[in-house]
């Protein structure tokens, strides 16, 4: 049983998808996250078990790699598209219940600024360290972040910003998160973004890669 | 000496002449914003200030495969969506800068590419070139200039960028390698053709400067061993082409681009410019790193102008250009990034005064 999850995170990890993709020439020919998680499943472990001890090991492995800079974001992509293939074949566990996300976290870039990339990228991994990211886009303002909050009822919020024109919005939302849903925590990051600025406007986390912003999903809101 | 007299010995010849080099951009609505503060109105912001170096208006050719410009398909108050000529859909602002949200794209897929976009770029089309004439007189309006004045344009990664996006793009080169090469032969094969063009029948200008944007802040888009797969030989054959012109190729990329510098060094670029300083790069450190086998441009952090606080001001250049000084680095003063608005007139205009009085060599 092990060994077939230590087979998954490692797929998850190197981006093999499936047996068909020759991506990455070690694994070629052999089977991927697709094939691995359905024999699994075949083979009576528990959904619960493939997603974090084969799907969510992988995908952390790979966050580790990013934050180091020994991997490179299409690295990340791969083992994501990768990590999905194995969610496909949990979707119905997690529908009935058999499986749970750890939690809740809306994300989207703040009002002002429509840059999307840096934020998809740290929903994936979030997707990929089990929780369920709900995203409401781009140029969110505060009014929506609140909206998004009262009916979703997440653990935490993450606000994206690439602009220093546009980072200052995020005081706003935190304070009216703050003000409002105390108990929801709030993450911030993108290019201009500071650990001395998120101490300013009261964030409760600032993380420069989303490794960080995982772990501290996971230490704090889990 | 002139501004292309300098620039032409940094950039060119790799060598450190009286001064550095001087010049900078600006975002749209800088100019504007200084206008309240004094600037007099609809001046050339480049000439105002003296700047080295003339991009020839109207060289930015059509890289699309279909050679139209983007068209508006639909807006609000604030933003309007366009469509390129690869059937990308993007948000922009409609009056302020920024980085565009990637809406959709129709370039998906290899079949999509061998269907309807490849064949559009295998031969020469002058439905690239908006405007010829109005290209060949801005082409001799700036070359009767003292000032060095380049062709623009956007190059390889950058292309594929706006083609397929960011994640079709960096999947795709693990998923479909071919598709990948074959975009880019195809691609560089084109804007050779197109450059070759313009240089035979407007004329031969006094540098290339094409624009990438290979990195964010954290890391480089790809890694260097992808980057010397897909991109260096493509690169490599652009600058081939370029030097056989006796011309320098400048490259502008964003985004810490570190550990590709010597594979850009390599591909035969001569000026590297932004050189971002917030993503941990140092035009010292970098210049060390090549040997001045490439000239600099750029490193001044915007968030220091941004402070406008002449100490802060201070603090950033005046020990950047006594190293740059000191260690005879090809260089020409330029911020890491565009010249936002936030920036006031007089913040922009005491840096000037450190780079006359620090930037000689």
């Amino acid at each position: 049983m092990e060994d077939i999850l230590k087979q998954i995170a490692l797929c998850v990890e190197k981006g093999k998808i499936a047996r068909e993709f020759p991506h990455p020439a070690e694994l070629a020919g052999q089977d991927g996250v697709y094939e691995l998680t359905q024999r699994a499943l075949e083979s009576g472990i528990a959904p619960q078990e493939i997603l974090s001890q084969g799907l969510i090991a992988g995908m952390n492995k790979v966050g580790e790699l990013f934050q180091a800079g020994d991997v490179f974001l299409p690295d990340v992509l791969v083992s994501a598209r990768a990590l999905s293939m194995g969610m496909m074949h949990l979707k119905p566990y997690f529908h009935s219940g058999a499986v749970k996300h750890k939690g809740k976290v809306v994300i989207g870039t703040v009002q002002g600024d429509l840059h999307d990339i840096g934020k998809h990228v740290v929903s994936l991994f979030f997707e990929g360290g089990g929780w369920n990211v709900i995203d409401i886009g781009v140029n969110v303002t505060a009014k929506k972040f609140l909206e998004a909050v009262a009916e979703h009822q997440p653990q935490a919020i993450g606000l994206s910003a690439l602009l220093t024109t546009t980072m200052v919005n995020m005081e706003l939302i935190t304070r009216m998160i703050k003000t409002t849903h105390p108990g929801v925590k709030v993450v911030i990051g993108g290019a201009p973004v500071t650990q001395s600025f998120a101490d300013r406007i009261g964030a409760d986390c600032y993380s420069p890669d989303p490794q960080g912003a995982l772990e501290f999903l996971n230490k704090h809101c889990s | 000496m002139t501004s292309r007299e300098v620039l032409t010995a940094i950039v060119k010849d790799k060598r450190c002449p009286e001064r550095m080099g001087l010049h900078e951009s600006f975002w749209q609505d800088t100019q504007r914003e200084w206008e309240k503060q004094g600037l007099p109105p609809a001046v050339n912001i480049l000439d105002y200030f003296n700047l080295d170096v003339r991009e020839i208006q109207g060289s930015l050719f059509r890289t699309t495969s279909i050679p139209v410009d983007e068209q508006v398909v639909d807006e609000d108050e604030q933003t309007v969506i366009k469509v390129n000529g690869w059937g990308a859909k993007f948000r922009e602002w409609k009056n302020r800068p920024g980085v565009p949200e990637h809406l959709s794209f129709d370039l998906v897929h290899e079949d999509v590419w061998k269907k309807k976009y490849r064949e559009n770029l295998l031969g020469l089309d002058l439905r690239r070139f908006p405007d010829l004439e109005k290209l060949k007189e801005n082409y001799r309006a700036g070359m009767v200039s003292d000032r060095f004045c380049v062709y623009y344009q956007l190059i390889i990664f950058e292309i594929m960028r706006k083609a397929m996006g960011d994640l079709i793009l960096l999947e795709a080169m693990y998923l479909s390698p071919r598709w990948i090469h074959d975009f880019c032969d195809v691609v560089t094969n084109n804007i050779i053709l197109n450059l070759e063009y313009m240089i035979r029948e407007v004329g031969k200008p006094d540098g290339i400067w094409l624009y990438e944007d290979m990195g964010y802040t954290k890391a480089p888009f790809v890694s260097p061993a992808l980057y010397q797969e897909f991109i260096f030989p493509y690169h490599r054959r652009v600058a081939d082409f370029i030097h056989s012109y006796d011309l320098p190729f400048i490259m502008h990329s964003c985004g810490k681009i570190r550990p590709l510098l010597p594979h850009i060094v390599e591909a035969g670029v001569d000026g590297l410019q932004a050189l971002e300083a917030k993503a941990g790069q140092h035009v010292v450190e970098m210049a060390e790193a090549t040997g001045n086998k490439i000239a600099f441009m750029g490193n001044l952090d915007i968030r220091a102008f941004e402070s406008n606080d002449p100490k802060t001001l201070e603090a950033e250049i005046v020990p950047k250009l006594a190293a740059i000084q000191k260690k005879r680095i090809p260089y020409v003063f330029f911020s890491d990034h565009s010249i936002p608005k936030s920036v006031n007139l007089e913040t922009y205009q005491y840096a000037l005064e450190l780079h006359k009085k620090y930037g000689r060599y």
